[in-house]
Order: structure tokens, then C-alpha cells, then sequence
């Protein structure tokens, strides 16, 4: 058997093969569903926007929080019969 | 009803006029698909794309040609198309094909070695016929499958009777060349 008999028989093979009996009843379905909704132009930029607005306000509100820096201010009084209140403000610090 | 007349009458509003097209043409549209694709449910794929597409670009068939030798064309680039976009693997093709057969040699009244034989050669025909250039695959198809002749397949492809020929004769030349090992 040469090569052209092996083409054609694998082609009548092929050609035997039938669709599905219902395929034109789901071809005339997906004719009648709506087709797939593409977003308009400006709906595309309105939700890109919105998108960068939310992380440019997260950025911001990140940004906002710092540390507090207490400047202690030493109460230095120099009396020998009173102590020394600075111990007083670390104190409270901690 | 000619096609001229259920298409105008689908361009009148008659949505259901459309499925005397479909059941007309839709064997036509499966056996070319399934020319290009070999798998039965992406043929399917492919008709249902198709109708869906000719139904949505109607208004743009103008008459000048057979409402036929436009549906091939949309047939075969749609068929093109799937093809780019297939994303399956040749070995898992393979591997789906074994699995195929391990569940269909058992009901198989064949020979063991003969069903091989026979599964091994059809593998080999397929792949050398999607090894072919798309002009000379589409060619192929077309005469092939569609039993079209050359002056038909040279308007769907819209090139010269001649460029027809040629396709036709290097698709030939190369499947003999890739098929050579199987003769031995």
C-alpha cells in the first residue's frame, strides 16, 4: 500500500466521524444569548481611576503615622534637699 | 428556498430563518473544521464560532460571490485561528491518544497488533498533514475533504487556479516525503 492510500483512508476515517445530531440547536442558542458586554472607553478610565485614587490614598494615609518624639525636658533642680525630677519624666515614659 | 432568500430574509428580521441555514450548511462547516482540528468536539467548537459569526456579519455579505464560497473562507480562517490559539501540547495530543486507545482497544474485536499498527499510521498521516504550510493544508482540506475542485478551492482562497495546482501538487510531495518511512 503506498502513502496516498494511507492519506485517503485516514481521511474517509475522518470524514465518517458526524457531529452532534443537537448542534444546530446549540448554534442557534449562542446566536440568541446576548453577546459578551465590552466596556466602553470611559468606563475603562473611570474604574482605572478609581483603582489609583485607592492606592494613592493608601500611600498618603500610610505616610501620615510618625513616630512621636517626646523632648524631655530635664527639671533640673538644683536644691540638695530635693531630688532631681528628670527620674520623674523617664518614669512615666517607660 | 435558495440561501439569497433565507438571507434576506434573516436581514428582515427573521432570526429563524437563520437555522435553514445552519442545518443546510453545518455538515459542510464539521467535516472542514474537523479537517484542521482531527478532534470531533473542537470541529463542533469551531461550526458553532462560525454560524455565530456569520449570523453577527450578515450585512457584510454583499452577493458578489456564493453565499458558500463565503462560509468556507470564514470556515477555514476560523479554523487557522483555533489552530494558533491551541495551547495543547503535542505530547499531551500523545498522551491523550493513548489514553484513548487503552480505553477503546478493549472493546476492539481487531488484532491487537493490527488495531497498533492501523492507530500508529493514522497518528503518523495526521501529523504529517499539520506539518504541511497553511496555503497547502487549506488546499489539501478543501479538495479532500470538501471533494471541491480546483476552480472552487482557487475562489475560496481566492488565488489562481494555477497557485491551486501547485499547493496541491507540493502538499502531495511532502506528505510522501514524511510518509515514506511507513512504506517501508
Amino acid at each position: 500500500m503506498n502513502t496516498s492510500n494511507y492519506i485517503d483512508q485516514y481521511i474517509e476515517k475522518e470524514k465518517q466521524i458526524k457531529a452532534n445530531p443537537f448542534l444546530s440547536t446549540r448554534i442557534m442558542a449562542g446566536i440568541q444569548a446576548p453577546g459578551p458586554k465590552k466596556a466602553s472607553l470611559w468606563q475603562s478610565m473611570a474604574v482605572a481611576a478609581g483603582l489609583a485614587l485607592a492606592v494613592v490614598s493608601g500611600l498618603a494615609v500610610g505616610t501620615m503615622y510618625s513616630e512621636r518624639v517626646q523632648n524631655y525636658a530635664a527639671l533640673n533642680i538644683n536644691d540638695s534637699s530635693m531630688e532631681n525630677l528628670n527620674l520623674y519624666y523617664n518614669l512615666s515614659d517607660e | 428556498m435558495t440561501d439569497p432568500e433565507i438571507i434576506d430574509n434573516i436581514r428582515s428580521g427573521n432570526t429563524q430563518a437563520f437555522q435553514l441555514l445552519v442545518e443546510r450548511h453545518q455538515e459542510m462547516v464539521f467535516r472542514t473544521a474537523l479537517g484542521f482540528v482531527h478532534v470531533k468536539e473542537e470541529a463542533e467548537d469551531i461550526a458553532q464560532e462560525v454560524f455565530i459569526s456569520v449570523f453577527r456579519s450578515m450585512s457584510q455579505f454583499t452577493g458578489q460571490s456564493e453565499f458558500s464560497t463565503w462560509l468556507y473562507r470564514i470556515v477555514v480562517n476560523t479554523s487557522l485561528n483555533q489552530l494558533r490559539k491551541k495551547k495543547r501540547q503535542e505530547w499531551l495530543q500523545s498522551a491523550g491518544d493513548a489514553l484513548t486507545q487503552v480505553f477503546e482497544r478493549a472493546t476492539d474485536d481487531k488484532n491487537p497488533e493490527q488495531t497498533m499498527l492501523e492507530e500508529e499510521r493514522d497518528r503518523a498521516v495526521r501529523r504529517a498533514i499539520d506539518s504541511l504550510s497553511k496555503k497547502q493544508r487549506t488546499a489539501l482540506i478543501l479538495q479532500k475533504y470538501d471533494e471541491l475542485s480546483q476552480r472552487e478551492i482557487a475562489e475560496i482562497m481566492q488565488i489562481s487556479e494555477g497557485a491551486v495546482e501547485q499547493h496541491l501538487q507540493r502538499a502531495r510531495q511532502n506528505l510522501q516525503k514524511k510518509l515514506a518511512p511507513l512504506v517501508g
